[in-house]
């Protein structure tokens, strides 16, 4: 009885609630309690996801015929779980002593909300949290507590608002008629039904032209906050896609344009986390052409290379939410030599920033490598190539821009920015451990594939492939040396589809709010207008006889000596009251 | 394999040169804007929010909009007079605190024996405007031109905006409520700012 009961919790323990409950935690306990528990929350999510299996259930019935199913574990839960689990300790020993109470209680409510939508069984306990989720990262792009970060979240929560309504309204039609599962949806291809899912996941994958929110309001948060936000969101959509989309064909041009789009905006930027924002969709476009090329190899591509980039990523936001903590400047215009002063943030940085471009021996080149094949496989050769081209455009912006000109570039001694606050030595460690585990998975392929949910076998390190990588590294590498001058970044903005909901539409919001009010304004004068007309001509009844032309109308007077006006009000009334009861007779008895 | 490493690197120059072109040439020219572009129309916006829900934005959120925003940065100096909320019967001059009533007629005699001064505050009014964000690059150079404030070379509104507050005159005597306001604000946000560092501290 008590090993069955012992099984029971143990099969009802949900990494994702835990973060949440933590979390809520968090933000009542006082000081001294909640400080630990923003790395101890990621620690016990881990251990109870190493504790999961196939048979964990946490379901709850809801109606009759509505089962809501919280876990569901299966390999490919599995790896974004793992993955979602380090990164969280990570952030956790990053985030320690800088993060406010209500931001780190947000961070894991935010956390466990994500891995929530990963372990979700059916499609209402997805949508549950994935609404969590959109709320929670709300407050912590807000968490800065500034006017831009304000406007940025507000934002961020209206384009947010309208892809959760879409996927809500798509899953409800969904349910109706196919069931609660979550399920490859390639079925209902063409369908509204499948339409609002795809926008709805679409605005969560970032894919232009619904991407434009993640540049805008991942930069504007803490330097924690960003790294939280960098990790889940995007990832837990391509998770989704997984689940819901492989074998899309069209996916694969819209993966590979998403690739070289995001590649070209992200070489015009300034800001460091702004750039990185547009690599991150750079990366997810990647990870898209993956699924949909389709196949096993394709769902395990995608996987592997979200796994990798949420570990590289993070480094990189974790590396340059550091250069911000210590010299307070964000735009790379702003930087330079920092190497020197911050040796560790330059050297995480700078490993992770070859990860991303795929350098043999990291991570990138393991995921990548599996990427290309499942393209090859697929016979998108074309888009092989154009997925090559936004990898270049990654090694030209953050491994070539941003090293070299805040880290490693020429500087003057003058103009190398002062460190206001020295970095904490628990940033240094997360940045260390994370660079580790990205040169981890580059060493030890096959144990990395094996985690993949269909354990796809590759040999990324053949000398061919190998020396593919090196000829895109040298190649890449030579016009960024040839056009060093029109590389170095300007301090402008870059606008892009935010441009629309930022300008016209808000000057139609601003225009039709101007119309509505003045015209209640209009309607506010004449009302009152219309109320002392009124009082003043059935006040007094000659103000109506007195313009009259006719002379004896002018003559006409509403009391003589024996006739007042109330008398004669009160008779036209009684007339009138003894018409309508005649009516009512007549009517009373024709029925 | 030499051939398909040469095919590679050849793939991989062309398209850095691309992405270069692409990006640094033709798409720089067509949406690069100003690094301020989105951000003077949402403090206009802001400004007219809050001044139509009877508050003023201060200046500190203009010139530092990624500063932090507290209770400080919203000035609720009531946006009307007391004499013309009386003129529009918004308020019995019977409920209105005496000490109010009182700087009122401060605030009327001083302006009275300075004529002078009302006479000259039109003219102020139209000839020098307050710099903020909402105006352009130009009219603050120009500004800054008038007050004979030297700009570097690569100087952006903001840092002009800067320059010119730091310029700024202390502001006459005979905003005595509005100084002692300020005197107060600062007071708690001197206040305000050693108890922060105090919670740092024992963070």
């Amino acid at each position: 009885m008590t090993g069955t009961t012992f099984e029971t919790i143990r099969n009802m323990l949900h990494p994702g609630l835990i973060m949440i409950g933590f979390g809520i935690l968090v933000m009542l306990l006082p000081r001294p309690f909640r400080k630990p528990l923003g790395l101890i929350a990621p620690v016990f999510a881990t251990l109870a996801l190493f504790q999961m299996s196939e048979d964990s259930s946490l379901a709850y019935q809801l109606a009759p015929y509505i089962k809501m199913q919280f876990i569901r574990f299966d390999s490919l839960s599995y790896a974004f779980m793992l993955a979602f689990c380090v990164i969280a300790v990570l952030n956790g020993i990053y985030g320690e002593g800088i993060q406010h109470r209500y931001e780190c209680g947000m961070s894991l409510v935010y956390a466990g909300s994500v891995m929530g939508v990963v372990l979700a069984g059916d499609c209402i306990s997805l949508i549950i949290f994935w609404e969590i989720s959109a709320f929670a990262s709300m407050y912590v792009i807000y968490a800065k507590h500034d006017f831009v970060s304000a406007r940025a979240s507000f934002r961020y929560i209206l384009v947010h608002a309208f892809g959760g309504n879409m996927l809500l309204a798509g899953l409800i039609v969904y349910m109706f008629h196919y069931g609660n599962q979550i399920e490859n949806i390639m079925h209902i291809y063409g369908t509204p039904c499948f339409w609002l899912i795809a926008i709805g996941v679409a605005v969560n994958a970032a894919i232009p032209p619904l991407h434009a929110w993640l540049p805008d309001a991942y930069p504007e948060s803490t330097a924690t906050g960003t790294v939280y936000l960098s990790s889940f969101t995007t990832k837990a959509a391509i998770y989704l896609m997984i689940r819901m989309f492989a074998g899309m064909e069209s996916l694969v041009w819209i993966g590979a344009a998403v690739a070289i789009y995001a590649a070209c905006m992200a070489i015009m930027e300034n800001g460091i986390r702004r750039l990185l924002a547009y690599h991150i969709i750079s990366q997810l476009g990647m990870m898209i052409a993956a699924i949909g090329a389709g196949g096993e190899i394709g769902a395990d591509a995608a996987a592997a290379h979200a796994i990798t980039n949420i570990m590289f990523k993070g480094v990189l936001m974790m590396g340059a939410g550091a250069v911000i903590y210590a010299t307070g400047k964000s735009n790379i215009t702003e930087l330079g030599g920092l190497a020197k002063k911050m040796p560790v943030t330059a050297a995480c940085f700078l490993i992770s920033s070859l990860a991303i471009a795929g350098l043999p021996g990291l991570s990138g080149f393991v995921s990548k490598a599996l990427i290309m094949d499942a393209l090859h496989h697929g016979g998108y050769e074309v888009f092989a190539v154009a997925v090559t081209a936004g990898g270049v455009g990654t090694l030209l912006s953050i491994t070539l821009k941003i090293n070299y000109y805040v880290f490693f570039g020429p500087c003057d001694e003058s103009d190398v920015p002062e460190i206001e606050r020295p970095i904490p030595w628990t940033m240094k460690l997360a940045m260390i451990l994370g660079t580790l585990v990205t040169v981890m998975i580059g060493i030890c392929p096959k144990q990395f594939y094996s985690l993949m949910p269909n354990a796809t076998i590759a040999h990324p390190y053949n000398l061919a492939h190998v020396m593919e990588y090196v000829a895109i590294f040298i190649g890449g590498s030579i016009p960024f040396f040839l056009y060093i001058k029109k590389m170095k970044p300007h301090d402008e903005v870059t606008i892009d589809f935010d441009w629309f909901y930022r300008k016209p539409l808000n000057s139609l919001i601003m225009l039709v709010s101007k119309i509505i009010y003045g015209f209640f304004a209009w309607c506010d004068a004449h009302a009152s207008r219309l109320a002392e007309y009124l009082r003043t001509h059935f006040g007094d009844p000659y103000t109506w006889t007195r313009q009259s032309s006719s002379v004896r109308v002018r003559k006409f007077s509403f009391e003589n000596e024996s006739r007042l006006v109330g008398d004669m009000i009160a008779a036209i009334l009684l007339a009138f009251i003894a018409m309508l009861t005649l009516a009512a007779y007549l009517a009373a008895r024709h029925c | 394999m030499i051939k398909e490493t040469l095919e590679y690197l050849l793939i991989a120059f062309i398209s850095s040169a691309v992405l270069i072109v692409l990006s640094k040439i033709i798409l720089q020219r067509l949406i690069r804007r100003p690094a301020d572009y989105y951000l003077a129309d949402e403090l206009r916006q802001e400004e007219l929010m809050l001044n139509s829900a009877g508050f003023s934005i201060t200046e500190e959120i203009e010139t530092n909009p990624e500063g932090e925003i507290t209770e400080e940065h919203i000035d609720v100096t009531p946006q009307i007079s007391v004499e013309e909320a009386l003129d529009m019967n918004l308020i019995e001059k019977e409920r209105i605190p005496e000490r109010f009533l009182e700087q009122e007629d401060a605030g009327h005699s001083s302006d009275a024996g300075s004529a002078s001064d009302k006479a000259a505050e039109p003219e102020k009014k139209g000839g020098s405007r307050k710099p903020s964000m909402r105006m352009r690059k130009d009219e603050l150079m120009a500004l800054a031109a008038e007050k004979g404030i030297e700009l570097p070379e690569k100087a952006t509104k903001k840092d002009i905006l800067e320059l010119l507050n730091a310029d700024k005159p202390q502001k006459s005597p005979s905003g005595g409520r509005r100084q002692s306001q300020d005197k107060r604000k600062k007071q708690n946000s001197k206040k305000r700012s050693t108890k922060t560092e105090e919670n740092s501290d024992q963070e």
